[in-house]
């Protein structure tokens, strides 16, 4: 045993020349060609929200009713929904929310998820009976059950299901935070750490956390894409993102479904737009991954 | 793209598979899945048309009724209880009319339209008016109950009515429909004579109204404190077998008193929550009968090129509903602005795929009530329910907001796809005639509880209550002590006018009062009508001799009638 | 070892009790309550709100309602359905062996599918087979389950007018057509599980082989096979079990769709009903079941830690 871990004593902390880190980021579409598409879709995801208004050739909500339900054409790219509204102008606002409800709510489930698992999995005993039993609470509840009960209580709207989203993501993953700080805990480089007298917060945060940065990557990609899934499960079910405001989720679930064998497109480009988000997202979480984890650095 | 069914186009294996056995069958007709009242799952809800060609094209052959077999359809969900005095939900109201009877029913055949709800004899034999304020009932004196303990295939009485109609009035939500009977004496064990306060015009209807009086034995609701756990009637079919959340099996009452029905040994409801499951489930053959999304249409003919289509238009009251307690909609010309804003041809076109009516006060559904809205007879009220931004601008200028008026409109996502487009369409056109309208989409149960019994702000709006006879209609919705009213209308004039036409016994005077009603309450847009989207039943060719209504699920008790030919 | 066992058993108990406490408060929090909720669908249901409130024991204090709901719920008394006004607890002995078999269902399938794809992907990293079973694993984590499940019923009844059947039938009375029935929405809430679990696979395996241990353990010359199976899998499979472990209550949340689509009679429908009607007794009578497998799930998963990564030890 002690000698197979000589190896991770011997890690250090990840350099800190930026050269190198950007060096690293360009090397990155060329090592990683999956994750490169992956980045490449995520980029243009992001530059539709940001400049729908422009990219957009309609209102969102603007109504054509005479032009209702026409296949794509170069006047509607992505044909139109019942009311004559253009799909494509909707899918491009659709991107805005998202952005919104995916890296919101990813975002308060990472700080929440790596201070929970991190100092649970650090001070152990009472500290981390105590926030496991919350968790374990919290945990109980059947996902989707508790959103559409949270939704229920706070209202539906854009922020509140990116925050009831964000919550329900956070602590399920503080366990995964958890159980991979637990095993890089019993790694020597820590008990050295502590021996030398470093501070709880240094340990925690300068030695266990980058070590647990890959899982958090792998999970909080993951989580990425499956918040946009909630979304989109939860329209199903009534609970999304309300009207007027397009979501690719709700265009997918609702009328999508409606019209699906007399106007297929307008479920297929939403839908399509969904699975690449959820790819993209994930394929850049997988090469982030390969290339971010310091014991994988220089194996190649 | 509007025949045209996308998918199929990707196979040509069709052409081998489709078609079922092609026989000269008789097509039929029913009513199943149907409007959805309070609790629909959009798509088959709301009702339409100038309601469609009459069934002509469906009448059939006269053949002689097979008998066996097991009739397949489904539900939508579980019904909230079996108890129909407990719960006005169509799911348990169409459950109920399997098996009980009421005193009468609405009346079926091939020349008669899905709209036309004329009454005929169930357990009554007949019914005669001897005054104003009296109506007598024979009972046919060989109804006997279901076999099945504790009641033993014991005769049915007029006891039993009596006593329904008391725990009717004890306890069914419906109960004010009949609040004018004052008294129901049983002369013998086959009259019942119901003595009312005021001529009542609806009694007859109310009597056989799937919604109201049915009757159940004392001896069950005795023993369980309500009839909750079991069925047990005097109706076609007995209950076999109940799984919450999978079916229902019923088996024929071989003593049901119409000789010779049911022709079928059963039927099966299997409970399925989703649209598109249904719908496939109805193209795949697998249910016989079940409504058709109006988007699913083409596919399903194509699909099913035997298949009847009968199209009917629901009674469902589609409309917006205002806060008038306050300004600004208690001010007349701001409603009827709104009123003018509302493209309801738009909304047919939009929304139902361009089947469905433009709805009035009485919507399009009652075919022997409404007036359709380009009639003579709606007068100058028709302008209010025109199409006319113009107008609109100026009415709400005119009432002091000539930046426009800024407002919200509540619905819920409750009721699915179709309605949530509404709703937006809806904002839209408002949004044209100087509304500045935040759309404020509630859950459904939070609309429930506070937008639909007038706990709101501004404007208001979508699915509505469902109702069979203007009278139900006008006093839940209208009537000052109402519970029911979406808006809280509080008028005298509107009040003094619902009892008018509750006491009016000839049809062609009591239709008067209606229209004069429409134009009234057209013009005061308490609840400015929208408009409907028609309902589609479809009907497998081996499902013979159902002929839907435009009750639809409400009422299930087509299932004595029908019967199945599967050779 | 069997310490931390009845410890980690016993602990549960205040987590029940935070799990009936968060439930009562959250379940009466819910805007619209049950009584105006009842009165708005079906006026005339009773006389006036009080009444109603009255009849269905809400007018007591709250603290007296959570207690006396406590005390129904150790007896096994999870009370009637305010809508059916049956016993919940009657309901739930029939609806809850149809969930728990789709959830067991599906995590059989996730595994039978994720573990093998997701070895080999970590085993040939890079290679075309590792970037086809990353694609695969992202796409089945990319399509919604009900639009998945929505395809596949009614694709087929349009091309070959063929639906699988609408008629659930129990497992005690025709095993096969229950397998036949459940076998489709197993699939598909398998599909989004392999994803992740394939994902979760492939990094681990290739993380534990990265690591030291495993390149002495093939220096000293024992067999891929040895070494893929005895080290790397076992020590892969932590992650693994907790990833299943935390998809339990995500499954038991698919499945409420997934029942409703495939005309299942389990709990998730009875929830999503309960939920819209605020039909308090079930919404917390279920909640509190599902609660309860959560939990001892989460218990196995610590144990299994420490079975399966000797490392991992729990006394202090």
């Amino acid at each position: 045993m002690l000698e197979e871990q000589a190896g991770t004593f011997s890690y250090v902390p990840p350099a800190s020349s930026r050269f190198r880190v950007l060096k690293r980021s360009s090397q990155f579409l060329v090592d990683k060609p999956l994750g490169g598409i992956g980045a490449i879709i995520i980029a243009v995801l992001l530059l539709m929200a940001i400049f729908a208004p422009l990219i957009a050739p309609f209102p969102y909500a603007e109504n054509h009713i005479s032009d209702r339900l026409q296949g794509p054409s170069l006047r509607y790219f992505f044909g139109t929904d019942a009311s004559g509204r253009d799909i494509f102008s909707r899918v491009v606002y659709g991107a805005r929310v998202s952005v919104v409800v995916g890296f919101g709510a990813v975002s308060i489930s990472v700080f929440i998820a790596s201070v929970l698992g991190i100092v649970s999995a650090y001070y152990g005993g009472l500290v981390d009976t105590l926030i496991q039993r919350l968790v374990d609470i919290w945990l109980s509840f059947p996902s989707l059950v508790i959103l559409i009960s949270i939704m229920a209580v706070i209202g539906m709207g854009l922020s509140n299901l990116t925050l009831a989203i964000g919550l329900l993501l956070s602590v399920g993953f503080s366990r995964v935070v958890r159980a991979s700080a637990l095993t890089v805990k019993g790694n020597l480089f820590i008990e050295a750490a502590t021996t030398i007298g470093a501070s709880d917060m240094r340990i925690m945060f300068r030695h266990i956390l980058p070590n647990v940065v890959p899982t958090i990557i792998v999970i909080a990609t993951v989580q990425l894409g499956a918040a946009i899934l909630i979304e989109s499960s939860l329209s199903f079910l009534g609970y999304g993102v309300p009207p007027p405001r397009p979501s690719w989720g709700g265009m997918l679930s609702g009328s999508g479904l409606v019209y699906f064998t007399k106007a297929p497109w307008m479920a297929v480009f939403p839908g399509a737009f969904i699975t690449l988000a959820v790819f993209g997202f994930n394929m850049l979480g997988d090469g982030l991954r390969d290339a971010l984890d310091p014991r994988l650095r220089g194996s190649r | 793209m509007d025949t045209e069914n996308y998918w199929k186009r990707r196979t040509s294996r069709r052409k081998v598979l489709a078609g079922f056995s092609a026989l000269a069958s008789a097509p039929v007709v029913a009513s199943i899945v149907g409007c959805g009242g309070d609790d629909d799952d959009d798509d088959t809800s709301g009702g339409s048309t100038t309601s469609g060609t009459p069934q002509s094209s469906n009448t059939t052959t006269a053949a002689t009724p097979k008998t066996g077999g097991t009739i397949q359809t489904t539900i939508i969900g579980d019904p909230p209880t079996l108890d129909p005095f407990l719960n006005l939900s169509y799911r348990s109201q169409g459950v109920a009319s399997f098996v009980y009877s009421r005193l009468f029913q609405i009346d079926t055949g091939p020349n008669i339209e899905p709209g036309d709800l004329r009454v005929s004899p169930d357990v009554a034999a007949s019914s005669e008016q001897p005054d104003k304020m009296q109506f007598t009932v024979k009972l046919n004196p060989g109804v006997k109950w279901q076999n099945v303990a504790p009641v033993n295939g014991r005769p049915f009485t007029s006891a039993d009515v009596k006593y329904s109609f008391e725990r009717f009035m004890a306890k069914s939500p419906n109960r004010t429909a009949l609040s004018p009977v004052t008294s129901l004496e049983t002369p013998d064990d086959h009259t019942v004579i119901f003595k009312t306060s005021m001529p009542m015009a609806p009694l007859a209807f109310y009597l056989a109204s799937p919604t109201h009086l049915y009757l159940m034995p004392r001896e069950v609701i005795e023993a369980d404190g309500d009839a909750s756990k079991r069925m047990i009637g005097t109706g076609p079919l007995i209950l076999e077998e109940y799984q919450p959340s999978a079916i229902f099996k019923w088996k024929k009452n071989p003593d049901y008193h119409v000789a010779g029905q049911p022709y079928v040994d059963g039927a099966t409801w299997i409970i399925i929550a989703d649209t598109a499951t249904a719908t496939a489930n109805l193209r795949s053959g697998k249910l016989d009968i079940a409504g058709i999304p109006s988007a699913d249409l083409d596919s399903m003919k194509q699909a099913n090129k035997n298949m009847t289509v009968v199209p009917f238009t629901g009674f469902t009251c589609n409309s917006l509903w205002f806060d008038i307690t306050k300004p600004p909609f208690n001010d007349i010309r701001v409603r009827q602005a709104a009123s003018m804003a509302i493209d309801r041809k738009g909304l047919v076109d939009a929304a139902y795929n361009g089947k469905g009516a433009i709805q009035n006060i009485v919507p399009a559904g009652y075919s022997a009530w409404t007036l359709p809205v380009d009639d003579p007879k709606m007068g100058d009220s028709k302008q209010y329910l025109e199409h006319n931004v113009k107008k609109a601008k100026e009415l709400l200028a005119s009432a002091g907001h000539t930046g426009g008026l800024t407002t919200t409109l509540s619905g819920t996502t409750g009721y699915g796809a179709t309605n949530n487009q509404v709703m937006e369409l809806l904002a839209e056109m408002l949004k044209e005639a100087n509304f500045n309208i935040t759309l404020n989409m509630k859950e459904y149960a939070a609309h429930i509880a506070t937008t639909f019994v007038g706990k709101f702000d501004g404007m208001a709006g979508g699915v509505g209550s469902t109702f069979f006879e203007p009278d139900d209609m006008f006093t839940s919705l209208y009537f000052s002590t109402s519970p029911r009213r979406n808006t809280l209308v509080n008028d005298p004039k509107a009040d003094a006018l619902i009892l008018k036409q509750r006491q009016e016994l000839d049809v062609n005077a009591r239709k008067e009062v209606i229209n004069e009603m429409q134009r009234y309450f057209a013009e005061q847009a308490y609840l400015p009508p929208l408009a409907a989207g028609t309902s589609f039943v479809g009907i497998h060719p081996w499902l013979k001799n159902v002929y839907p209504k435009a009750t639809g699920a409400y009422d299930s008790s087509w299932i004595a009638k029908a019967w199945l030919d599967r050779s | 070892m069997r310490a931390y066992a009845l410890r980690r058993v016993i602990l549960a108990a205040p987590t029940l009790l935070g799990v009936t406490i968060i439930l009562f408060a959250l379940v009466r929090m819910l805007p619209g309550d049950a009584v105006q909720q009842i009165l708005g669908e079906y006026p005339g249901y009773a006389s006036d709100e009080d009444a109603l409130r009255k009849e269905l024991g809400l007018d007591k204090p709250i603290p007296q309602q959570y207690l006396s709901w406590v005390g129904h719920v150790v007896r096994l008394d999870l009370g009637e359905s305010l809508q059916t006004k049956r016993p919940i607890v009657d309901e739930l002995r029939m609806r809850a062996p149809v969930t728990f078999e789709l959830g067991i269902l599906a995590i059989f399938l996730g595994l039978c599918i994720s573990i093998p794809i997701g070895v080999l992907s970590a085993l040939k990293q890079d290679s075309l087979a590792d970037y086809a079973a990353r694609t695969l694993s992202v796409g089945m984590l990319a399509i919604p389950g009900f639009w998945l499940a929505t395809l596949v019923i009614t694709l087929p009844s349009i091309w070959w007018q063929w639906t699988p059947s609408p008629t659930y039938t129990r497992f005690t009375e025709d095993p096969v057509a229950n397998l036949g029935h459940m076998f489709l929405p197993a699939l598909i809430l398998a599909t989004a599980l392999s994803g992740t679990l394939m994902r979760v696979t492939r990094t681990e395996m290739i993380n534990v082989m990265r690591q030291d241990y495993i390149r002495t353990a093939r220096a000293k010359g024992l067999s891929n096979y040895v070494v893929l199976i005895r080290h790397s899998l076992r020590n892969a499979f932590i992650p693994v079990i907790t990833v299943i472990g935390l998809q339990v209550p995500v499954i038991i949340g698919g499945s409420v769709i997934l029942e409703n689509i495939f005309t299942i009679p389990g709990t998730g429908r009875y929830l999503l009903e309960a939920i819209s009607k605020r039909d308090y007794p079930v919404i917390q009578g279920i909640n509190l079941l599902l609660a309860l497998v959560v939990i001892f799930t989460n218990i196995a998963v610590d144990l299994s830690y420490s079975i399966i990564d000797p490392r991992i030890r729990y006394s202090r």
